[in-house]
């Protein structure tokens, strides 16, 4: 066997190892989350003690936690190995929004956090929606994570500017100073930072969402006030992305 | 509705009869593929819960022996799956007869009996 042999070689056993190990850590999560939340549906299980409530909603939360992570580990080694890829078809933009919003909304129920969707319009567009759907999702867990768990109030849109589509998720969390901004897309900030690091979480979600819409044909940043919250922006390309 | 659903892990397709039979759905179960066809032969279902990485035969086997068969065309085949690298493989495989869509394990309970019954309604 040549050189180049073994290097396909080994391209190809890094790539299946990927395939492989992605399905063995997603599979025992399903029964993992899917019954932490029918344990808290009373029309499943009956009604449980608040103790047992209360037990079941944290390991619920964890396993979502949990599996976010590795999805986000998972796309970083799919990075490193050229296998991220992309494949654009048309679709609504308005019901990819209400979907994210549907399948989150089991993470907001339990805390006190309002999401609306501030537009309601039709628009097709030829791009990835499942990563942009990854994109979203990201940006509203990232919100999640920094409202007040009291008094959360998170709002998403679209609209549409020239050749491309933009995304926005405001919240009402605690902002972030602006000589922090350029950093939070950046892969592996939070191993930078070390001991001194003022989050939880392996912070790469916002360094993919830069990733996949940049492979898009768009940009993201944010604006943020400290004490009133933050606005992250992203845009996509309307038409065959990049 | 009678939901048939196909996977080799037997905590998954307990949590798919719990949350399916709790809103009055007919359920039943196959461990495997070649199970799986067999039923899908025998009976009619609504909808078909089918995992793709399944060992000896996969989900794509099913879809397959099917085809080959000619009874996918009058299937509601919903694939349900935790592969990773298959975003090309299910664009292609949502080309298929009777393939309706791909929900990716793992996935919110609510948002599965609905996108289940929607299928069947569809």
């Amino acid at each position: 066997m040549s050189n180049t042999d073994t290097s396909i070689s080994s391209e190809k056993l890094k790539e299946e190892f990927l395939d492989l190990i992605t399905h063995e850590f997603q599979t025992p999560l399903v029964p993992i989350i899917g019954f932490s939340q029918a344990l808290q549906n009373p029309e499943i299980f009956g009604n449980l003690t608040e103790k047992q409530l209360d037990a079941v909603k944290r390991i619920f939360r964890n396993s979502n936690h949990l599996q976010n992570m590795i999805t986000n580990v998972l796309d970083v080694m799919k990075l490193g190995t050229d296998k991220m890829m992309f494949y654009n078809k048309e679709f609504n933009i308005n019901d990819l929004v209400t979907e994210v919003l549907d399948e989150c909304n089991y993470k907001t129920n339990e805390e006190q956090i309002q999401v609306t969707k501030k537009i309601d319009e039709d628009l097709i567009i030829n791009s990835d929606r499942f990563r942009i759907k990854q994109v979203l999702t990201n940006l509203i867990d990232n919100a999640i994570s920094f409202v007040p768990k009291d008094n959360g109030k998170i709002e998403i849109g679209f609209s549409e500017r020239e050749e491309h589509i933009l995304f926005y998720v405001k919240d009402n969390g605690q902002g972030i100073k602006k000589n922090e901004w350029s950093d939070l897309f950046k892969m592996f900030k939070q191993v930078l930072q070390g001991k001194k690091r003022k989050h939880g979480g392996l912070g790469l979600g916002l360094a993919i969402c830069r990733m996949i819409v940049e492979n898009l044909g768009g940009d993201i940043w944010i604006e943020s006030e400290l004490g009133k919250g933050s606005t992250f922006y992203c845009t996509v390309s309307k038409g065959n992305g990049k | 509705m009678n939901i048939l659903a196909i996977d080799d892990n037997e905590d998954i397709l307990s949590l798919l009869e719990t949350v399916l039979t709790s809103k009055g759905h007919d359920f039943t179960q196959a461990l495997n593929g070649k199970d799986g066809v067999k039923l899908i032969e025998e009976q009619n279902f609504d909808a078909i819960l089918l995992d793709l990485a399944m060992p000896e035969f996969s989900g794509i086997d099913v879809i397959e022996s099917l085809e080959k068969n000619d009874r996918i065309k009058n299937q509601k085949i919903i694939l349900f799956t935790a592969s990773s690298a298959t975003d090309k493989e299910i664009n292609s495989l949502l080309k298929h007869d009777g393939i309706k869509l791909c929900i990716r394990k793992p996935v919110d309970i609510d948002f599965l009996i609905n996108k289940v019954e929607e299928v069947v309604k569809s």
